[in-house]
């Protein structure tokens, strides 16, 4: 073999613009796949589906008792369950905050929660359910009425929740009510809150 | 100066992008439900939106750290600015159906689009995306011109 074969150097050719570019995008999924198997990422698994009542209705489907319809693309689902007014929400709070068969649901984050929740609500993130369901479960199979809530205005947070506890969980929907106007309602009519350390 | 005024750029749109990147990655469910709001991808099968949600951050942290720092710069620029733009496209789309549902006035809307950095005034949203994606545009460009010279 020729000294000169043997110390031939190809040489590279630069890479294309795209190539850089999915070079890039590639890495980054990677990383983002790698991260969320050593540490999780906030509660989101690739295959869950984290917007149950928009599945389980659907563009064309009625709007039954606890299934969810989207009416406009990407708006907040509609659904059967029972709702709540701020008037019916301050009747059942006592019975919440004493555990006498009514327990409230805040499914908003740990953070939203610890910063203050209405009294006696217990903190089920939608999207961490599985840290605090199992937790939870047979006090809510065994309630008379659960009362879920998240921030309000456009949250949907709250429908997904029942949805999921109603569809993967077993509850039956008659037990669950939906507090639509949410914490924010509820702080914007001076109602006494709790906040992380204070029991509820 | 004309190799020095590129990489300055560069380096300052490589930070906004870390910023935006590391800031969803605080509670990837806000994001999450952002992305879900805008209603562009399907709902099925569900790893189409979770993936976005989780990979996205990470697109513009890497693209952030490659224009920062130099190696696949001019890649990192053609990204960002295809991201970009399709954030800035399904901005639009959903002000346009906010106007059309609420009857808001454009210069009046104001909502969380998602970029991580929570209610944003719109119109001022989309004039700064819209200075983002020239930005990244033209240091794809001009590096490469650069590289070729």
């Amino acid at each position: 073999m020729s000294a000169q074969k043997g110390c031939s150097v190809r040489m590279l050719r630069p890479r294309s613009l795209v190539t850089e570019a999915l070079l890039l995008a590639a890495t980054s999924l990677a990383v983002a796949l790698i991260v969320i198997s050593i540490r999780g990422n906030g509660g989101l698994q690739l295959s869950r589906d984290h917007f149950p009542a928009d599945s389980l209705g659907g563009p064309e489907a009625e709007v039954e008792i606890g299934r969810g319809k989207v009416t406009e693309n990407g708006s907040k689902p509609e659904h059967g369950y029972q709702s709540l007014t701020v008037d019916d929400a301050q009747v059942y709070q006592p019975y919440a905050e004493a555990r006498d068969g009514i327990v409230f649901l805040d499914a908003r984050s740990k953070k939203l929660y610890e910063a203050g929740h209405i009294p006696g609500a217990r903190l089920c993130h939608h999207y961490r359910q599985d840290e605090y369901l199992p937790a939870l479960l047979d006090e809510l199979r065994a309630a008379d009425l659960v009362i879920i809530y998240c921030a309000g205005g456009d949250c949907e947070d709250s429908i997904q929740l029942a949805t999921d506890l109603v569809f993967i969980h077993g509850l039956s929907h008659e037990v669950i009510a939906i507090y639509e106007g949410g914490y924010e309602e509820w702080v914007n009519h001076d109602l006494a809150v709790a906040t992380a350390g204070e029991r509820g | 100066m004309n190799r020095l005024l590129p990489r300055v750029i560069a380096i300052t749109l490589g930070i906004v992008l870390l910023v935006y990147g590391v800031q969803k990655l605080d509670e990837p469910s806000d994001f999450l439900k952002s992305i879900h709001a805008y209603g562009i991808l399907p709902t099925q099968p569900p790893w189409i939106l979770n993936l976005t949600a989780i990979g996205l951050p990470w697109i513009e942290i890497i693209c952030g750290l490659a224009l920062v720092i130099g190696p696949l710069r001019r890649g990192a620029a053609l990204l960002s600015a295809g991201v970009i733009s399709v954030f800035t496209t399904a901005i639009l789309v959903r002000s346009f159906q906010i106007m059309d549902t609420d009857g808001t006035a454009f210069l009046n809307l104001a909502f969380d689009c998602g970029c991580g950095s929570g209610t944003v005034i719109i119109w001022q949203k989309l004039l700064f995306n819209g200075a983002l994606i020239a930005g990244t545009a033209w240091v794809a460009w001009v590096d490469r011109r650069i590289q070729a010279s």
